[in-house]
């Protein structure tokens, strides 16, 4: 098969820039201190030698049933990697390598243990891939099964590209957005920017000196345009020709403008789907769909999470998914919003946190000042609290699934699940809630290699207990 | 449905005690940080602390045949329903073929008693029953392991 080797050269590229990106935080740091100025002569070339070493003792090579791996500089390790083991290829491209067919290999096996999942080939030939393929259990490029005499039409069962006007949607709507801003502001003040640039301005603005805040509001607004833009190149980069397409039960996610990536998943993997919407999203009457996959344990406690459609509309989004998953329902399920008494209840908890804090920072210090601070806090927890009071509701969709919405921070989020995936649910309620009518429902899900506990609160017992019976009268 | 064993009554006894013993040691530590470094610390509390653990004390001990009552699981070849809490209710549902593992358990306490804690895990979730004899816990796990074998050879 392909014998002993190493990595293309690229791979050298790829690692000397990964060390550096993680050794950012360091330079910066340094930056800061101003002190021991001599690390930006040694650190690059420490990086770059390491680089080379991790480089060469990398190696890779397939015999007829298997897959190994060598790696490690000081701890060598060798990974087998049996064909009928691998589960899942992911495929990353840099533009400029494309003429070459040099790509990035990310290959999923079953393994359940930790570091045991997933092996990166960071630049090897096409002809990996599909060899790799080939041999493999589920083969990812159908296009190299023996071709049926298919239209070409019926193979192509769906898909669904994105378009320029939702790329700039979803980043415009990002809430990113302010965590950057704040950043931002947190950054300029250290470097003495503000200074920098009111000196600027002073001339311009000379006869409305006085008025402070001018100066300061024009300084903002080009900040806030500057990341928005920023945060544009960024999603375009990322998402550029999104595109989702099903052949028999393999969905296939490509995107990436400068680095290509292509994402293969079984439809059988998926545990639950979620439909989200920030508060942003939501005035424009957007949502993102993503997806709970079982895991090949990849990292250690991560979510198998993965975007299925980053933003489209709520009109089209259960018309167009219904093209991809079978089970989905036509159009958006019925769930009742929430009744006051529900919104009241999480604006009771909201308030109570708020509370603690309050009285907390009310020994060390209640003057003037901590009242004002109190107000906006308050009401904030009112408006989170009423939201998710709001969207918190449950519905079975049909004979087999179920539709569960609630909401976190002013998003929302509709799970779509269905019996085989539930692993176990639970009906909870405290005796105050047992007066008043209330329970809680409790779905267990997989997701990655880790469980979700989805908690639907405050809802009323008799919607919460019918499910339940569903839930064990299930045949 | 049935209940837990009768002897997990005394146990909870214990435990109230325990917690009381650990509630007067509390007070205890804090009388001799006063009394030594700290002359400082507040006197409110002491009474305050005082009564409340005695107050909860008595309501534990009250409670314990209401837990009784409402702890109960049953297994059914479909499912394994486990129903606990007086204060806080929880009512659950673990379907057979879901079920991955039974585990048993025992701490010093149950170890005193005999009774060991059964533990069914799933694909992730775990859910506990507090406490069953020796018997009737290896009864339930032959039960749930070969109901669940036979669901996933159905499949």
């Amino acid at each position: 098969m392909i014998n002993k080797q190493h990595l293309h050269p690229f791979a050298l590229l790829i690692k000397v820039g990964f060390l550096f990106r993680d050794f950012l935080p360091a330079v910066l740091g340094f930056v800061f201190l101003r002190q021991y100025w001599q690390i930006w002569l040694i650190l690059p070339v420490v990086l770059i030698l390491w680089a080379c070493l991790d480089y060469y003792c990398f190696t890779y090579e397939m015999t007829d049933k298997e897959l190994i791996v060598n790696s490690g500089v000081i701890i060598k390790q060798q990974r087998h990697i049996p064909y009928q083991q691998i589960q899942n290829l992911q495929r990353r491209q840099w533009f400029f390598l494309e003429p070459f067919g040099v790509e990035t290999l990310i290959v999923d096996t079953g393994a359940k243990e930790k570091d045991q999942g997933e092996v990166t080939l960071l630049a090897v030939s096409n002809v990996v891939r599909m060899l790799l393929d080939f041999n493999s259990s589920e083969p990812t490029d159908l296009a190299q099964l023996p071709a049926e005499p298919v239209e070409e039409e019926v193979k192509k069962a769906a898909e669904y590209k994105i378009g320029f006007k939702e790329l700039a949607l979803y980043a415009m709507t990002n809430p990113d957005i302010l965590g950057q801003f704040l950043f931002v502001l947190v950054i300029s003040n250290h470097l003495g920017l503000m200074d920098i640039l009111s000196n600027a301005s002073d001339t311009v603005v000379d006869h409305v000196n006085h008025y402070g805040l001018v100066p300061i509001l024009i300084v903002l607004n080009v900040i806030i345009l500057g990341l928005m833009v920023v945060n544009l190149a960024r999603v375009l980069l990322r998402l550029y020709g999104f595109t989702v397409i099903r052949q028999d039960n393999l969905l296939t996610v490509k995107r990436g403008l400068i680095q290509k990536s292509i994402l293969h998943v079984s439809i059988n993997r998926i545990q639950s789907i979620h439909i989200r919407q920030n508060i942003f999203r939501q005035i424009f009457g957007l949502v993102t769909v993503e997806l709970d996959l079982i895991a090949d344990a990849t990292k250690s406690d991560e979510q198998k999470r993965v975007t299925l459609i980053p933003v489209i509309s709520q009109d089209k989004v259960y018309s167009v998914l219904k093209e991809f998953l079978d089970y989905t329902p036509e159009q958006a399920p019925t769930i009742k919003t929430g009744d006051w008494y529900t919104s009241w209840l999480f604006v009771r908890n909201a308030l109570v946190g708020v509370g603690i804090v309050a009285m907390a920072v009310a020994i060390f210090y209640h003057g003037f000042w901590y009242w004002i601070a109190l107000m906006p806090l308050i009401i904030l927890a009112i408006i989170f609290g009423w939201y998710k009071g709001y969207y918190t509701g449950i519905n079975r969709y049909d004979d087999g699934h179920l539709a569960l919405r609630t909401a976190r921070q002013l998003t929302n989020d509709t799970v779509l699940i269905g019996w085989h995936e539930i692993q176990s649910m639970s009906v909870d309620a405290s005796l105050l809630m047992v007066w008043t009518k209330r329970a809680n429902l409790i779905v267990s899900v997989r997701s990655g290699n880790q469980v979700l506990r989805l908690r639907y609160r405050y809802l009323p017992t008799q919607e919460v207990e019918d499910i339940f019976k569903w839930y064990r009268e299930y045949v | 449905m049935q209940h837990l064993p009768k002897s997990i009554k005394r146990i909870w006894f214990m435990m109230s005690i325990i917690h009381l013993i650990v509630n007067l040691l509390i007070l205890g530590a804090y009388l001799l940080a006063q009394h030594l470094w700290w002359p400082w610390l507040p006197d409110w509390g002491i009474v305050f602390w005082v009564v409340l653990s005695l107050v909860i004390f008595v309501v534990e001990l009250a409670l314990i045949p209401y837990r009784y009552a409402v702890y109960q699981y049953a297994v059914y070849p479909t499912e394994v329903e486990i129903k606990k809490g007086f204060f806080w209710r929880r009512f659950s549902a673990i379907p057979i073929a879901r079920v991955q593992n039974v585990d048993l358990q025992q701490g010093p306490l149950l170890r005193f008693q005999q009774l060991y804690r059964i533990t069914v895990a799933t694909g992730g979730s775990n859910h506990t029953i507090e406490a069953l004899s020796h018997e009737q816990a290896l009864t339930l796990k032959d039960q749930v392991m070969t109901l669940a074998r036979e669901a996933r050879n159905d499949q």
